[in-house]
């Protein structure tokens, strides 16, 4: 089951004051997320993605003095996450950046069949000019109405509706061009 | 080990976390090494404040001014850079304010001083003896550095090794204050601030191979 910030939050305060039980139930949360991360970036690899859930769970559990209560548990998770990857890329001799705000989809991520179709659509999107991609993902994946996409990307509300429609477009031209 | 099995064997060991664990283990790590550092200094100079009687305890309060707030800087920044999830950002800027603030008298005090006098103000007659005993008694403090950051997470490995050694250096310039001779602003400047630069240049090399976790 995939966990709210908030749920996440309160677990970890828990745990943090020594609650066994509620600790269990964090790392539970982060390795079904830690697992939709990996998977998405590491695809066909679940041996390495088992090892790096493992590998990063350790590290949560043996570093949470690191976790500074004024933030979201997500951002730290999410910090840890993109540094063991970037460790596991180095480890293993491949060149490969991750971007800074590699979107903390940690925080959204769904576990399992959808991620490999939303690999595809992220290559996609990624094609697109950032207010564009911003207006698809949040309307048309995740679902918001044109208000509540306004507001959390900040953007107006007539520049999402452009956006999305622009960027829509755009993406049909590049898949007709694939087709020919 | 299948990953449910290692969430149950890592919550067996679910201790209480106090809120500011980190700060104190940082803080823990300064004083432990600094205190490493005045045993070796006093063994190698003895009699530690025989130089502070000779320089008179105005300039004392002075260089002590000038570690004292850069070790605070530095190892707060240290502190933000073992936090996942945190930026440093422009609080990094607050690591130029004790130096500007030494500069400007270092300024005054050549402005009003004559041509030939300028060179051995700077120079003073122990800058060899100050870099290298800053540099020294860095070590300690930085080992102790390295120890507080097991429990913390730095995501940058270099920028954490450059405050680990920064911290180090100043907290190490702290303890030299104690023997130091001299006594103008300018040495301070030149001699005090390359004392802390240097193990934070060392800091910066080692930090992707000693802070890796």
């Amino acid at each position: 089951m995939d966990m709210l910030e908030s749920t996440l939050k309160t677990l970890m305060l828990a745990g943090l004051a020594g609650d066994r039980r509620a600790h269990v139930a964090l790392l539970s949360g982060c390795a079904v997320r830690l697992c939709g991360y990996y998977s998405k970036r590491l695809p066909h690899r679940e041996a390495d993605v088992e090892d790096l859930v493992q590998d990063t769970l350790m590290a949560i559990h043996k570093r949470r003095e690191s976790y500074d209560i004024a933030l979201p548990f997500t951002a730290w998770l999410h910090g840890i996450a993109r540094y063991k990857l970037i460790d596991f890329f180095r480890r293993s001799g491949i060149r490969a950046t991750v971007p800074i705000d590699d979107a903390p989809d940690i925080g959204v991520e769904d576990d399992g069949a959808g991620i490999l179709a939303r690999i595809d659509i992220e290559r996609l999107l990624a094609t697109l000019p950032a207010k564009q991609a911003d207006a698809i993902r949040l309307t048309r994946i995740d679902g918001l109405s044109v208000r509540n996409a306004a507001a959390q990307s900040g953007q107006s509300e007539p520049s999402i509706k452009v956006g999305v429609h622009r960027g829509l477009r755009r993406l049909m031209t590049t898949l007709q061009g694939y087709d020919r | 080990m299948n990953t449910d099995d290692l969430i149950q064997t890592l919550a067996a060991d679910t201790r209480r976390v106090t809120p500011g664990a980190g700060a104190w283990r940082v803080a823990a790590a300064l004083i432990a090494g600094g205190f490493v550092a005045l045993l070796a200094i006093d063994a190698l100079f003895g009699s530690p404040l025989r130089a502070v009687a000779a320089t008179g305890v105005m300039v004392f309060a002075v260089k002590l001014a000038y570690a004292v707030s850069m070790t605070a800087v530095a190892s707060s920044l240290l502190l933000v850079a073992g936090r996942p999830g945190r930026r440093l950002g422009l609080r990094s800027l607050w690591l130029l304010a004790p130096p500007l603030v030494v500069a400007a008298a270092a300024a005054m005090e050549l402005d009003t001083a004559s041509a030939n006098a300028r060179a051995s103000m700077v120079l003073g007659s122990t800058w060899q003896t100050c870099l290298v005993g800053i540099v020294a008694m860095s070590v300690p403090v930085f080992a102790a550095l390295l120890w507080s950051f097991r429990r913390l997470a730095p995501t940058s490995l270099r920028l954490a090794g450059f405050l680990a050694g920064l911290s180090a250096g100043a907290m190490a310039s702290l303890v030299y204050a104690l023997y130091c001779p001299e006594t103008t602003a300018s040495f301070l400047l030149a001699w005090y601030s390359l004392g802390m630069v240097v193990p934070g240049i060392a800091g910066a090399l080692l930090g992707p191979r000693v802070l890796r976790w």
